[in-house]
């Protein structure tokens, strides 16, 4: 009899403890590129250790994996991922189809106030907040200063002629094969190279209306430049038509380039000796440009932002605050190298010591452009990076792609806009 | 009776998981196929539009374009790879020492995980550190590093040979088993009736391999117009739209600029072309097959 009663309670003890753990155990879920991952992961366990919140993420490739999966657990209801990173030419999609959520109320004037301008801008959309920046980068431009003295140079190329010029230098007296190797497969990447080269020779790419003049004489000008890059001054790794960043990354952390762009915080991974060869090499300068006097880069903010569709909003909006406040983001600089969109996380002495070159960097931060940020914008830059791609390989002429880029590009517009009306 | 019923309900779980997770994606992918699709608020919006994706797709040069290099890679695989197969597995079936290793060794390429093989093919042809480049140059072959996936009339054919790399081994394994059931008393009879090898081929092997043959063809061609992963891993379709193959063209088509209508509608039209082949096939051989 007793065992009998013993056992009623003990089952029901069990069962209320199974209710309550279920009940209180709230999990988030989000996705993740290979990049810094394990950092991330210590970051998401350091935010359940305070809060009890576990975060549990998935891991894709890299790049617009992401966005496929994003969007197939948004066309479901937008519940899968609770929090994800969000690149600022996406917001306007997004917040056109209602994905991702408004977060304006947590963001108060004197945050507005410390946010950079570009990297809060790459969040907003028609005037409302859908991300907490993170990850504000713009692409450097870097030079390898001890390949440049062994071939005479003290100072890094302010023009594309100089650049032109002490390429061909470096690889006329053997000291690198390429001077340059650039990130030009026909993917994202190129875009964002093309998006900064033409930048530097004056050309914009669309007007403040966001329409297309992709076919300009300054457009066309800084593609044929590009293509002779390759072809006729054979100063650019020919391999660079099918490379991505990382493919950039490697050959500048193994020397064997004297020039390249990256993002972030570049001399973090390039002064790391667990996976660069030219630790203390490499410096930041401006870009050059067609007459010294466009020294413009691209630049690409990103932002943890919340899922429409989340089912624990709350606990979202406290890890993107956890991930990317001003504390979060001095931490990811610091330890990570990810570029805060804070100013006083930029001036904060403790950045400023771990991060090389921070001044420079903030330097070329005054002459930043942004790609396209249109709602139909995925469509149109698969279409721009293989018209671009086929100029760089030979395969239509530069005159031709950019034509059929900007036809092509307006076809798209239309398209959306029909859709969008429901004609 | 009883016993039937009972079977019945035995295989109704099975049934219920094939038609959730195969016919109703087949049949709303289908409906799609009739819709212009955009994505907005609350989901997918449709809006009908019967046949135009397919007027559309039928009129796209980029289509047309990706399926012809489509082909192109199919043409290879039937006639590079089924000979590669049948002339490694005649020398497998011989008995020669180690045979073992090497019968599993061939299978390598079959096994390995889809990421593994375009990582380490990604290596072989990278222009600066590669194995390919630095083999040739050591052998003198070539004097200069070769950008294998930078050139447009290059890249689609070292895709060609990682995919006949890829495929070939099941092509060992299928001619393998197939040469073993073939009779060693007809090899023995025509060698006593004085036939020579290349006569002993064509007309014993040959035509007893001809079932498997067309299986192969069958197979290699459904296969070899999905490929995808290594053309998406190596070139991205690049350079240009020099390696943009049908499933690349939809996957694009899909996920790039979420027509999902446009690209249901294309992998119908694949489905049609593949089973107007199939049958072609299957006629072809029916006169060649009579054993």
């Amino acid at each position: 009899m007793f065992f009998k009663k013993f056992l009623k309670v003990f089952l029901i003890f069990l069962l209320l403890a199974f209710v309550f753990t279920i009940a209180e155990e709230v999990e988030l879920h989000t996705i993740n590129g290979p990049g810094g991952l394990e950092w991330l992961i210590k970051r998401y366990k350091e935010f359940q250790d305070k809060t009890g919140i576990k975060v549990t993420t998935t891991v894709v490739p890299y790049g617009r994996d992401q966005n496929i999966k994003l969007m197939a657990s948004f066309l479901a209801g937008g519940s899968a991922y609770d929090v994800f990173v969000i690149d600022c030419v996406e917001v306007p999609q997004y917040a056109e189809a209602g994905w991702v959520l408004a977060i304006d109320e947590y963001i108060t004037p004197e945050m507005k106030k410390d946010l950079l301008p570009f990297a809060a801008d790459g969040m907003m959309y028609k005037g409302k907040w859908y991300g907490l920046p993170w990850a504000s980068e713009w692409k450097s431009f870097l030079y390898n200063a001890n390949l440049l003295k062994k071939a005479g140079f003290t100072n890094p190329p302010k023009t594309w002629d100089e650049f032109v010029k002490m390429s061909q230098t470096l690889q006329n007296k053997g000291i690198v094969k390429y001077a340059s190797a650039w990130s030009w497969a026909p993917k994202e990447c190129l875009i964002c190279d093309y998006v900064a080269i033409a930048a530097t020779f004056g050309a914009e790419l669309f007007d403040k209306d966001n329409n297309p003049k992709l076919n300009s004489p300054l457009a066309k000008q800084a593609l044929q430049f590009m293509y002779d890059m390759i072809h006729k001054y054979k100063i650019v790794n020919p391999a660079s038509i099918s490379w991505t960043e990382n493919d950039v990354d490697k050959a500048m952390a193994a020397g064997d380039v004297a020039f390249g762009m990256r993002w972030g915080l570049p001399l973090v991974m390039l002064n790391d000796p667990s996976q660069s060869k030219t630790v203390g090499q490499w410096k930041i300068a401006l870009m050059p440009s067609i007459d010294g006097k466009h020294p413009y880069t691209v630049s690409g903010p990103m932002g943890w932002a919340v899922s429409a569709g989340s089912k624990h909003k709350e606990e979202a909006i406290k890890f993107i605050f956890f991930m990317a406040d001003r504390e979060g983001a001095k931490k990811a600089a610091i330890e990570q190298g990810v570029v805060p969109g804070w100013a006083s996380v930029f001036n904060d002495k403790d950045v400023i010591k771990a991060v090389p070159g921070i001044e420079d960097l903030l330097e070329q931060g005054k002459y930043v452009v942004n790609r396209p940020r249109v709602p139909w914008y995925h469509d149109f830059s698969t279409m721009f990076a293989k018209e671009l791609n086929s100029a760089l390989s030979g395969i239509k002429s530069v005159d031709q792609a950019l034509e059929d880029a900007q036809k092509k590009a307006l076809e798209i517009k239309e398209e959306y806009e029909k859709s969008k009306l429901g004609k | 009776m009883l016993q039937k019923k009972f079977g019945y309900i035995l295989i109704f779980p099975s049934f219920l998981v094939i038609t959730l997770v195969l016919f109703y994606p087949l049949i709303y992918s289908l409906f799609l196929s009739f819709y212009q699709t955009s994505v907005g608020l609350g989901g997918l919006k449709l809006k009908f539009v019967g046949l135009n994706n397919y007027i559309d797709v039928l009129r796209s040069s980029e289509w047309w374009m990706s399926f012809l290099r489509t082909a192109y890679f199919v043409f290879y695989d039937i006639f590079v790879g089924m000979s590669l197969g049948l002339g490694i597995a005649i020398l497998l079936n011989k008995n020669f020492r180690f045979r073992g290793i090497a019968r599993t060794l061939v299978l390598f390429p079959y096994v390995l995980p889809t990421i593994v093989k375009a990582l380490m093919w990604k290596w072989i042809y990278n222009s600066d550190y590669g194995f390919l480049n630095s083999l040739l140059y050591q052998l003198g072959i070539i004097n200069h590093y070769i950008p294998w996936l930078s050139e447009p009339k290059l890249a689609i054919h070292m895709l060609i040979i990682v995919n006949l790399w890829e495929g070939t081994p099941f092509a060992i394994i299928l001619y393998l088993a197939a040469l073993q059931t073939i009779p060693n008393e007809l090899y023995e009879a025509a060698e006593i009736d004085g036939a020579n090898s290349w006569q002993i081929f064509s007309k014993i092997t040959l035509p007893l391999l001809m079932p498997i043959n067309l299986m192969l063809i069958v197979y290699k061609t459904i296969a070899t117009f999905k490929i995808f992963d290594i053309v998406y891993a190596l070139t991205g379709g690049g350079p240009g739209t020099t390696t943009q193959v049908v499933a690349h063209l939809m996957y694009s088509t899909v996920f790039d600029s979420l027509q999902f209508g446009k690209g249901a509608s294309m992998s119908f039209i694949l489905l049609i072309i593949i089973l107007v082949l199939v049958y072609i096939y299957t006629k072809l051989f029916k006169s060649e097959i009579n054993y």
